[in-house]
């Protein structure tokens, strides 16, 4: 069947849907007659004192942290090695928060009872058994709904969460560098050190830019002089496409989607088609830029969610979704097969490099209501075709913030009994990966800069929905332990954006469009808040920006009506945490969003060279994108350097990828099929362009 | 196409009959938009409700008399997001209207049901593309997305699609 013909399926089936009564328009008519007009409606807010719609209220957060003196042991971590030796029990524990008291930082308004949260599986027949259970539990739910009862299935439970947040709302910046003495810009990730990969690189003498498609192709950059020295193509067949790229020193490394389609044997004579979701690491020596060697592969089954590399080490996370044991060969469903020697050569055990992982490397949830994996694993750029260390979870994961240290996991909770978001801690070194704890918090993670560990502890903002929306900070200990908080915060509104440095923390609260929310706008104070300072608009992305400032990004708004006015740029001065201060600000009118607030690697920002550069879009198609870098200076604020229209002409496979980076007094607009140059010391004028 | 810029241009000076003149046009597909995604019937009619209310009272903000559709949408997306999102921190399991709806016929219902099978997201980029007639790009916009991942995601939700339908 092919998808056009889905489509029209699915649109038939819904133009029998009756369409209820009261949403025809005469109904909605009556409704609107007794509604007030905007105009009257604003009148009545301001006549009743109510502050109109729109504050942002950015918290400054002196985050307390309290020595915890307890250490591992005695935590109930199931590490590979005990459950090997046969403590199949053993498990990561689920840290109980502390109970709840009446006043101060350590009220608990909900109490979490968890535990067991993880456990290691003792050997392939309890992995699978795990598997076949979520199946089976599934399937019974499918024939229920086809039945005709109303079942809200687990099977769109465990598939929502399998799907959630995309991967490119992680991460941040770490800016300036020498290659060949002249500084250059990088891609703007969320922790120092922890680099992140994406669709353009550069190393100060060379560009790197690849797509999805074609592969990479090495640009040398000397100035307006822009020459193609070599192309880099990783696929093996056309399905093939490639996600991003790292480039350290000489070392050049992809990450590559791979579909192979294989024919097998299922009975004697019968056969069927395999198709194998893989992700690869590529690494490469590029040391004769001209010439790049490939020296390693390693594959691992799923689809591509994120990666990092830190050091030597690239971290890989794809997710799996094991076959169903439940199906049969004539496409009817069942109880699942038992447990069979081939097993695990079906496909219900993640590989790694074509091998089933251990099955001490696997851990299952006590509830599991998912088939599908996280796989973790590590490769060292030394040795590029093995892997390290490999790890699974049976569980679908969401939001990834990884430090320098531990990788934190986030999924939604799907306990009923809970309103939440897990958090699952794996700790690393030297590419060893270990599950260590997991723990929950009340409400949702915005996105990874909710997300931040410093001096060992662990600290997150969330928003939680349960009743009207309110907002807290957590702090827990290297075991997940909570050691604070800070809840109750802007209650109606939600987190737009967040940003720690060291034991200070920063977010930005918003409250939603929907007018009804406008009235029940209420100021809340907390002791523990330094400052709220009240701006028109929003930020989605906040930025430290040299000395004591720090930069937001978002929306201006209007604050009676909420309407958006435009993309807005603020400056904070942070110096005085009891008294923070927009200091300057620039609304770009007409402007619709930006890709940087679509995906923070999009932002060219650097503070040392003074440049913030990003792409603006207008939801009118007609006037397009235009590529824009601003200056900033104290007295004059934001100083526009820059704007240039990027049209479909210019970058004919598309403008959504399109970079801007610098090397040296050089600009550079990077797109896959063309490179335009322009000079930073004589007004950005176009000096230049590779085609 | 006039017309409708004139029943824009009225209905942001008030005039409720030019308003429903352009609601009468999509509220079909709003409702089946909101069906679709949430599941629910009374959910998807009460947020189309909401979004109505709401699209009335901020049409003085619709700059391009065109963009009528893909505005109402927006706004209903956002609306229906949301309830996505605090259906997670709910514990009262709403019934799946989609999966069960079993008024026409068998093949129809069908394909229903195996739609209703997709996650949150899956459903909700193929609504949008199929009642809202956003392309990849629009819809990436508002799921914080490129285009890129949209159709992968898309092709892949179709792909389980057949799977189930195969079963």
């Amino acid at each position: 069947m092919d998808e056009n013909k889905l489509f029209e399926d699915l649109k038939k089936s819904a133009e029998k849907i009756e369409i209820p009564e009261g949403l025809t328009p005469e109904k909605i008519g009556e409704k609107l007659e007794g509604r007030p007009e905007k105009s009257r409606m604003s009148k009545i807010f301001a006549y009743g004192g109510l502050v109109a719609a729109a504050a942002v209220v950015v918290v400054v957060l002196g985050v307390v942290v309290p020595r915890i003196g307890g250490t591992n042991s005695g935590q109930g971590l199931a590490t590979a090695d005990t459950v090997a030796e046969g403590a199949a029990d053993e498990t990561v524990q689920m840290k109980e928060e502390p109970s709840s008291d009446t006043a101060g930082i350590m009220a608990e308004p909900q109490q979490v009872e968890l535990e067991g949260m993880l456990t290691a599986a003792a050997d392939y027949e309890e992995v699978y058994n795990k598997v076949a259970s979520v199946y089976e539990q599934q399937n019974s739910y499918a024939r229920d709904m086809v039945g005709g009862a109303s079942v809200d299935s687990a099977v769109n439970k465990e598939e929502s969460a399998a799907t959630s947040e995309e991967v490119a709302s992680d991460s941040a910046v770490a800016y300036g560098g020498s290659g060949s003495g002249a500084s250059y810009s990088e891609t703007n990730i969320q922790e120092a050190g922890v680099d992140e990969g994406d669709v353009v690189k550069t190393d100060g003498e060379y560009i790197y830019v690849m797509n999805e498609s074609n592969g990479v192709r090495i640009i040398k950059a000397d100035g307006a002089n822009l020459k193609e020295v070599s192309v880099i193509d990783p696929k093996n067949n056309v399905s093939d496409s490639i996600f991003e790229m790292y480039v350290d020193g000489d070392t050049l490394v992809l990450m590559v989607h791979r579909l192979s389609t294989d024919l097998l044997q299922q009975n004697l004579g019968v056969y069927s088609l395999d198709n194998q979701e893989q992700t690869c690491v590529l690494t490469y020596d590029i040391s004769d830029r001209t010439k790049p060697v490939l020296k390693g592969e390693i594959s691992q089954d799923g689809y591509y969610q994120t990666s990092r590399k830190i050091g030597d080490y690239v971290y890989l996370f794809t997710e799996y979704n094991s076959p169903n044991p439940c199906l049969r060969g004539d496409g009817s469903a069942d109880d699942a097969v038992p447990y069979s020697e081939t097993s695990l050569s079906d496909g219900y055990i993640p590989r790694v490099n074509q091998e089933a992982l251990d099955a001490d490397s696997i851990f299952l949830p006590k509830n599991a209501d998912s088939g599908t994996y996280l796989i973790m694993t590590s490769v060292d750029l030394k040795q590029p075709e093995q892997v390290v260390n490999s790890r699974a979870i049976l569980s679908v994961s969401n939001k990834y913030y990884v430090s320098q240290n531990s990788i934190y996991i986030e999924t939604w909770e799907w306990n009923a009994s809970y309103d939440g978001t897990s958090i699952v801690k794996v700790d690393f070194a030297d590419g060893v990966i270990t599950p260590k704890a997991a723990s929950t918090v009340p409400g949702y993670i915005n996105d990874s800069f909710s997300m931040s560990e410093y001096d060992g502890h662990f600290r997150v903002v969330t928003t939680d929905w349960s009743r009207e929306a309110t907002n807290g900070l957590y702090i827990f200990d290297e075991n997940m332990q909570l050691t604070g908080k800070v809840d109750n915060l802007a209650p109606g509104e939600q987190i737009q954006s967040a940003r720690f440095m060291g034991d200070k923390g920063y977010f930005v609260t918003y409250r939603n469009m929907d007018p009804l929310f406008c009235v029940d706008l209420s100021d809340v104070t907390n002791p523990v808040v330094l400052d709220e300072l009240k701006v028109t608009g929003f930020s989605q992305y906040l930025h430290f920006y040299g000395e004591n400032k720090l930069l937001g990004m978002g929306y201006e708004t209007d604050p009676e009506t909420s309407e958006r006015k435009g993309l807005k740029l603020s400056m904070f001065d942070i110096s005085d945490l009891a008294n923070l201060s927009e200091v300057n600000k620039a609304v770009l009118e007409n402007v619709d969003g930006s890709s940087a607030l679509d995906n923070y690697k999009a932002l060219m920002i650097d503070d040392t060279e003074n440049v913030i550069g990003f792409m603006t879009y207008d939801w009118d198609q007609n006037s397009g994108d235009t590529y824009m870098i601003f200056s900033y200076d104290p007295g004059e604020g934001f100083v526009n350097e820059f704007a240039q229209a990027v049209t479909t002409e210019m970058f004919p496979s598309g403008t959504s990828n399109v970079r801007g980076m610098f090397i040296g007094d050089t600009f550079y607009l990077v797109g896959y099929d063309h490179i335009y140059a322009y000079d930073r010391t004589n007004g950005y004028a176009a000096v230049g362009k590779l085609s | 196409m006039e017309e409708k810029r004139d029943f824009v241009q009225r209905a942001r000076k008030g005039d409720k009959e030019a308003f429903g003149a352009l609601y009468e046009d999509i509220y079909a597909d709003l409702f089946r938009f909101a069906l679709y995604t949430l599941k629910n019937r009374q959910d998807a009619e009460d947020v189309v409700s909401d979004t109505v209310i709401s699209a009335y009272q901020q049409i003085g903000n619709l700059r391009d008399a065109d963009a009528f559709k893909g505005w109402i949408f927006r706004i209903l997306s956002n609306q229906c997001k949301r309830r996505l999102k605090e259906y997670l921190d709910k514990t009262v399991v709403l019934p799946d209207d989609l999966a069960a709806d079993s008024l026409d016929m068998a093949e129809d219902s069908h394909v229903r049901q195996v739609f209703a099978k997709l996650s949150d997201e899956e459903r909700f980029i193929i609504s949008m593309h199929l009642f809202a007639g956003y392309n990849s790009r629009e819809i990436g916009k508002i799921l914080h997305m490129n285009d890129n991942t949209v159709r992968s995601k898309e092709s892949r939700a179709l792909k389980k699609m057949e799977q189930f339908l195969a079963e």
